[in-house]
């Protein structure tokens, strides 16, 4: 409900349920965190470590951000990986469109490690 | 599983949205948005979109040239129309303007609308916080194909979307949350083979997620909650 009202009514862009709305608005908010004084980003980073040191079962704890950056690191070193039924779709555009389909590696995939956990739900 | 380096992904994508006729500058730019999600593990949202964006370019959904436009603007507000172009783009505008008006005044906000659809949020908000602003972004999705339930086992009334969160850490890094809305039909389940909760799957028969795309994609990066 709070991404319809931000997105959907206050950009004007409409909301679910609303006869011929296109939907798909944005609703972005900055703030200067500067302005909130030198210690708010301490404070962030005391969190961060305060959530983390909480413990889980197994593999630890990873704040929001973190799974993500390792998963950006790893692919970097071994190549993205894409799905076979991603390949195929794009490779029958690639020769719809004349174009080629570069080639590619084939490094072995690899799992994050056993049992870390995210905060908040995260894959 | 096939493996490319992102910067061969990001120019063989760049290469068929040029085909179709899309700006050399805004392919380049789009097909990074897209294998940025794919390095970060959200693959639904990844280059396979690209698939999406050609399909909708030759409906005439989605235009290749538009360019987005900055207007009715207030010192702390702005509205970006995107003039029926990639959403990317809209945005890319957006996070300028905000990251200029929310140095000088403390906080703005900002309304996209009129751009199609972008699949991630959290790219642009990271932007924001990478120069020190506290960031967050929403966007729904397609009203009129509702996505997510309301209340276990009812019916879909909402269209789902994305949200997105990003603030600088103490140590350089940043505190990113990024998230989707978007419920896959009850029948499926995660790539940990974890089915979605309950308040967030519709009814099968009203559940409209898209299967064909999840499984292209690989299937990740569907049902609601945080990315990562």
């Amino acid at each position: 409900m709070a991404t319809e009202l931000l997105a959907g009514a206050l950009t004007g862009a409409g909301c679910a349920g609303e006869a011929g709305s296109s939907g798909a608005g944005i609703f972005l908010l900055a703030v200067d965190v500067a302005r909130l004084g030198p210690a708010a980003c301490r404070q962030v980073e005391r969190l961060c470590g305060f959530v983390r040191g909480a413990g889980a079962p197994a593999g630890g704890v990873w704040v929001p951000g973190e799974l993500a950056a390792r998963r950006r690191a790893r692919q970097a070193r071994d190549g993205v990986a894409l799905a076979p039924a991603a390949c195929r779709l794009l490779a029958r555009w690639s020769a719809r469109l004349g174009q080629r389909v570069p080639p590619c590696s084939a490094a072995p995939a690899e799992g994050l490690g056993p049992g870390a956990a995210a905060v908040g739900g995260s894959r | 599983m096939r493996r490319w380096p992102g910067t061969i992904l990001g120019e063989w994508g760049a290469s068929l949205l040029r085909a179709a006729g899309v700006p050399a500058p805004v392919a380049v730019r789009v097909a990074a948005v897209l294998v940025d999600a794919d390095m970060a593990g959200y693959p639904r949202c990844g280059i396979v979109r690209i698939a999406t964006y050609l399909s909708a370019i030759q409906r005439g959904e989605l235009q290749a040239s538009a360019q987005p436009q900055v207007a009715g603007t207030q010192p702390a507000a702005v509205i970006v129309r995107g003039g029926g172009g990639f959403g990317e783009e809209a945005l890319a505008a957006a996070v300028g303007e905000l990251a200029v008006r929310a140095g000088r005044l403390g906080v703005a906000a900002a309304a996209v609308r009129d751009a199609y659809p972008v699949g991630r949020l959290a790219p642009f908000v990271a932007r924001l916080a990478r120069r020190g602003r506290l960031a967050w972004a929403w966007t729904n999705g397609d009203s009129a194909r509702p996505r997510v339930a309301a209340v276990p086992g009812g019916g879909a009334c909402l269209s789902g979307g994305a949200l997105a969160g990003a603030v600088p850490r103490g140590d350089g890094r940043l505190l990113l949350l990024d998230m989707c809305l978007a419920a896959r039909p009850a029948s499926a389940g995660g790539p940990d083979g974890r089915r979605p909760a309950a308040a967030w799957r519709p009814r099968r028969e009203q559940g409209s997620g898209s299967v064909r795309g999840d499984r292209a994609a690989g299937g990740r990066a569907d049902r609601g909650g945080l990315r990562g």
